[in-house]
């Protein structure tokens, strides 16, 4: 009998154990006695980042004993495909990153992101402080669901050195950037454009930028939106062949899947090539590595016979945003604590430290600014219309086909076929969200 | 008491068997379920759409891809780390390498103990033609790589992919054999020697028989491990170029977690469950066959 007794504890330690075990784990806000846990899921790993959002983080929680913020930081690429899985779990981050546009509003649309307009509307300095284009990224249906952070916008940059050594002037139209590519094309040991896709988003660049030029905005709108897009217009496929003629060309050089951005720009930084599209987010390692004397940019030019209705005043760019989780268990700290982040002070210090350009209205200064950074956002005054993140601001679905079959074509796929499956993924997501 | 016995041995198996049923066998009928509605993570709808999933399937041209490349991956798997693993195991079993075997042993080995990730991105490091030791080394000897980019180009991905896996495992499975062979009485191989049976002979009268079991686990490990393939592929080219190094599970995944298509995802992962479960009971039929 005592065997028996002695058998059936153990099992039901092993059961509970087992259980304990499965039950286990899960994010979230919690509570430690009387601290206020916040999970925050952020995409700034590199050593020259991390340093400043860390620190900006002790210094919060040491002005503010009860909140503790656990901050995870992780690579871009990880952050698009661990949110989702975090989403199908049902277990978001309190806070987290999200791009503007397409990639933000699936997550609002479908209740994971907290409503901030209550809190614009408490607080209505907090929600004009920051630059008007970047702010309206995060809005669906007339409502906040994020704070942008971060804004980058797209140039065309150039080695000085290059341009100098092969006596080409500064690109101001088209014609003379194909001019400069043909030249360059025939200097050993520099290609002209540097461009690696084996991460397949770097092509959206340029797509996105060429379908501003070439399709009209009421288009892109309907088309760019899951449930209505098509993107049957002739100017998709034009803004395709524009882009993959580059390369056919033989401007971008050679095996163009097989490299990747970071590596084409560390090759750009040492004279290997003479363009680079970038963006201004970007600019502080072109400083560090080239000096301001290095390298130059100019506004990326229009495509011959580009004649989308905004072709002369679209440039792509956006806002990098945080949201807070509609889960979360306590949005005002939450939201308090975003507030801190997106101040004037950290804002300032955000850009002077990491060179990453902050969203605010005059937030971009001499003072906490690389010049060129500076300069560029002045040069941006003359665009009037901003093109997100194509790989961002359609839904999944849709920027996946674009970004699969831009790589296919590439390696010899035309045009036509790419929109054709551009057209199908667009048709099967209308349907879905029918 | 053989009552009381067996009443104890099934409380002891009970909680065991609560996971297995819990964690594996609730799963697969959930995912079965799953797959005969449209859903996604973030969206609230879950329409039931019955077998349209599967119909799409069956119509899909990446899927297809996903299948021959997995297909690539089993052929090669079995060449490489069936085949070639033995041969590599009876040479080693060799009188005359037993001395030098440990230290052949241990640099066979070696590599299947590193993180597919650090093995991924060293691959992808030795080949790429800007960067790379491939191209340069072909050059060398007189062949044009210019148009050679071997992850990324979509004619050679997946070969190259494989040919890594191939290099990362062999020492695994060859180790495997190594304690297999290692355990066949030595008395077969002296009267086989006293009839006068060559080496070859040996190989094929007394190793493979006595091995048999043992080959036909690796085979089936090593099967269904192909079937699954996924970081691998995941680490080098992500499924690319465009979809043409995509492998089943890598396409589940991007459905899945990218796309945003449950239901389908859930229906791709079927399918793989389903052709690994069909290798699983012809594994069991051929035991069957074995015992008898």
């Amino acid at each position: 009998m005592k065997k028996r007794i002695f058998a059936l504890v153990m099992v039901l330690v092993l059961v509970i154990s087992a259980l304990a075990a499965c039950g286990g784990g899960g994010g979230g806000s919690s509570e430690d006695e009387d601290t206020i846990t916040l999970v925050f899921l952020d995409k700034h790993p590199e050593d020259n980042y991390r340093g400043y959002f860390e620190q900006a983080i002790a210094d919060y929680e040491a002005a503010n004993p009860g909140i503790h913020i656990e901050y995870e930081n992780i690579s871009d690429q990880a952050i698009k495909e661990k949110l989702a899985v975090l989403a199908s779990g049902g277990d978001m981050p309190d806070i987290f990153f999200a791009w503007g546009g397409e990639s933000l509003n699936r997550f609002s649309r479908n209740g994971k992101c907290l409503d901030l307009t209550p809190y614009f509307e408490a607080d209505p300095e907090w929600r004009d402080s920051f630059m008007p284009m970047f702010l309206s990224s995060s809005m669906l249906d007339g409502k906040y669901y994020a704070v942008p952070y971060r804004s980058s916008i797209l140039f065309m940059l150039y080695n000085k050195q290059v341009l100098a050594d092969n006596g080409i002037e500064v690109p101001t139209t088209w014609e003379e950037f194909i001019a400069a590519c043909e030249k360059l094309k025939g200097v050993d040991g520099v290609d002209p454009i540097a461009f690696g896709n084996s991460d397949q988003w770097y092509a959206m660049w340029y797509i996105g930028q060429f379908n501003g030029s070439f399709v009209d905005k009421a288009v892109r709108e309907k088309d760019y939106n899951p449930a209505s897009g098509e993107f049957t217009d002739p100017g998709y496929e034009k803004a395709v062949q524009t882009f993959l003629d580059l390369n056919a060309n033989g401007y971008m050089g050679s095996n163009v899947n097989s490299k990747d951005y970071y590596q084409v720009r560390e090759e750009f930084a040492v004279g290997r090539y003479g363009f680079m599209l970038d963006a201004t987010s970007q600019f502080s390692f072109y400083t560090e590595n080239m000096t301001n004397d290095g390298f130059g940019y100019f506004l990326i030019p229009i495509p011959t016979g580009a004649e989308g209705d905004e072709a002369n005043a679209i440039v792509t760019g956006g806002s990098e945003n945080w949201a807070v989780s509609s889960t979360c268990e306590h949005p005002d700290e939450a939201v308090a604590f975003l507030k801190y982040m997106t101040s004037r002070e950290q804002a300032l210090k955000q850009t002077q430290e990491t060179g990453l350009p902050n969203a605010l209205i005059g937030g971009i200064t001499e003072e906490n600014a690389d010049p060129m950074v500076v300069a560029a956002y002045k040069d941006a005054e003359q665009y009037t219309a901003i093109a997100e993140w194509l790989d961002q601001c359609v839904d999944a679905n849709v920027a996946n086909a674009y970004m699969a079959n831009a790589q296919e074509g590439l390696d010899g796929k035309s045009a036509a076929d790419i929109m054709a499956a551009v057209q199908g993924a667009a048709k099967e997501t209308a349907e879905a969200n029918e | 008491m053989r009552k009381r016995n067996q009443k104890t041995a099934a409380l002891y198996l009970l909680p065991a068997m609560l996971m297995v049923i819990v964690i594996l066998y609730v799963p697969i009928f959930i995912n079965l379920y799953e797959s005969l509605f449209k859903w996604g993570t973030m969206s609230t709808s879950h329409k039931f759409v019955g077998i349209e999933n599967y119909i799409r399937l069956f119509k899909d041209e990446i899927f297809y891809v996903a299948l021959k490349n997995n297909l690539i991956f089993t052929v090669m798997s079995v060449i490489f780390q069936i085949g070639g693993s033995l041969l590599i195991a009876s040479v080693l079993e060799a009188k005359f390498l037993r001395k030098s075997q440990n230290f052949f042993r241990t640099i066979y080995f070696i590599p299947s103990l590193l993180m597919v990730t650090v093995v991924g991105i060293t691959f992808k490091m030795i080949v790429s033609p800007s960067i790379g030791i491939i191209n340069p080394m072909l050059e060398l000897i007189g062949i044009d790589a210019s148009a050679i980019d071997l992850l990324g180009n979509a004619s050679s991905a997946t070969m190259t992919i494989a040919a890594m896996s191939q290099w990362q495992y062999v020492g695994y499975t060859v180790i495997l054999f190594i304690v297999a062979i290692q355990n066949i009485p030595a008395e077969l191989y002296e009267a086989a020697e006293i009839d006068g049976a060559g080496a070859v002979r040996k190989f094929f009268s007394i190793t493979l028989p006595q091995i048999k079991n043992t080959i036909l686990i690796n085979t089936i490990i090593t099967i269904t491990g192909a079937i699954r393939e996924y970081d691998e592929v995941f680490v080098t080219t992500n499924g690319g170029p465009g979809h043409a190094s995509e492998t089943l599970a890598t396409y589940l995944y991007k459905v899945g977690f990218r796309n945003d298509q449950m239901g389908y995802a859930s229906a791709i992962a079927f399918f793989i469950f389903i052709v690994t479960f069909i290798i699983g009971l012809m594994q069991m039929k051929a035991y069957e066959l074995d015992e008898k």
